[in-house]
């Protein structure tokens, strides 16, 4: 706005750009963040085998009632998709020491591999056959190939043994990443440019478009996070002090 | 345990979170940008080939690394996440205000 010639501030237009609910994924992320400390509340003091009996019933729940039958969570773009995740890494953790754990771990780039393959694979057949597959359903948070190459790419990351100072500096813009280029007022533009270069210069020019757009959102998402976080990091830290004060007594 | 966890930040997490960011950016331009996988107009395979399918089955899944994440590292610090998640989400949208044009907000 400020950059503009017929720049105008506008109260009401501050308010609403701060408006997040139309993105299912930050309210979702919120929501899970939400709900996290029950989560963790109720897993204290339960065993390895009782937290993965849990884990087998929330498969189940979110794959019959949620993916075949599309009762509940039919697409996985959602807080049910997002507390599964979240049971699935607190149990990855907790059996960190078992063998298959460690298969996993090793192997994790070949399920990825495989899943992912299976994935495409299945989706062309359809397609090939004559019995198109719906995007969005196929392509589902919680279809089953995509929740086993997820958790097989997971476990392999989880397996390295990486300490970059700037890795974790970049990192911490990704969410920024995530928001720029995700906003209202970007996206139409950004999809008629990407049909634009994909039709000049194909996958080679996607490529190059995607690194673009993280450079340039993660330059302005460092230099956000650089003048905020003074901020935040005050206003979290009293809001903690607060709580372990309320917690101690 | 838990709160060497929570001190400890290993790269190789916040590797993925960078991995899982350029899948999201990737798989929104595809979907919607390059449009041969079946969103916005049907698929077909002479049409649209097999790349873009394979290429967007790799990044799909991309927004959920961020979960996996949460849930196996950051457990018990859910609400300074959210004071956080909050913060960055005020602060990009405040950012992006500035930075847009007035006649299209």
């Amino acid at each position: 706005m400020l950059l503009s010639p017929d720049a105008a501030f506008s109260i009401k237009q501050m308010v609403w750009s701060m408006m997040f609910t139309s993105n299912w994924f930050v309210v979702s992320y919120m929501m899970l963040l939400l709900v996290a400390p029950i989560i963790e509340k109720s897993l204290k003091g339960t065993s390895t085998r009782q937290q993965g009996y849990w884990l087998l019933l929330l498969t189940i729940f979110n794959l019959y009632f949620g993916y075949w039958l599309g009762w509940v969570n039919d697409n996985g773009y959602n807080v049910v998709q997002f507390i599964w995740l979240y049971y699935v890494s607190r149990y990855l953790r907790v059996t960190r020491g078992s063998s298959w754990n460690l298969t996993l771990r090793n192997k994790g780039l070949l399920v990825y591999a495989m899943g992912t393959l299976l994935l495409a694979f299945f989706f062309v057949g359809a397609s090939y056959i004559g019995h198109n597959f719906d995007t969005i359903r196929w392509f589902s948070y919680n279809n089953p190939l995509l929740m086993v190459s997820c958790i097989g790419l997971f476990a392999w990351f989880s397996n390295l043994t990486i300490k970059s100072k700037r890795v974790n500096v970049i990192a911490t813009s990704m969410f920024g990443v995530f928001l720029l280029h995700t906003t209202p007022y970007v996206i139409p533009f950004r999809n008629e440019m990407t049909s634009v270069v994909f039709q000049e210069y194909s996958y080679f020019g996607l490529f190059v478009e995607v690194i673009l757009i993280m450079i340039v959102c993660c330059g302005i998402s460092l230099v956000l996070n650089k003048v905020t976080k003074p901020v935040i990091a005050t206003a979290v830290g009293l809001i903690e002090k607060k709580r372990s004060c309320l917690e101690s007594k | 345990m838990d709160q060497k966890i929570k001190k400890e930040r290993d790269s190789q997490f916040e590797l993925l979170r960078i991995v899982a960011m350029f899948f999201v950016v990737s798989g929104h331009l595809i979907i919607k940008g390059a449009d041969n996988v079946g969103l916005l107009t049907p698929y077909s395979v002479e049409e649209d080939g097999l790349m873009g399918v394979i290429i967007y089955s790799c990044v799909v899944g991309g927004g959920k690394f961020i979960c996996y994440d949460n849930g196996l590292v950051r457990c018990e610090k859910d609400f300074a996440g959210l004071c956080e998640t909050f913060y960055r989400l005020f602060g990009f949208r405040f950012g992006k205000l500035l930075l847009a044009d007035a006649s299209v907000t």
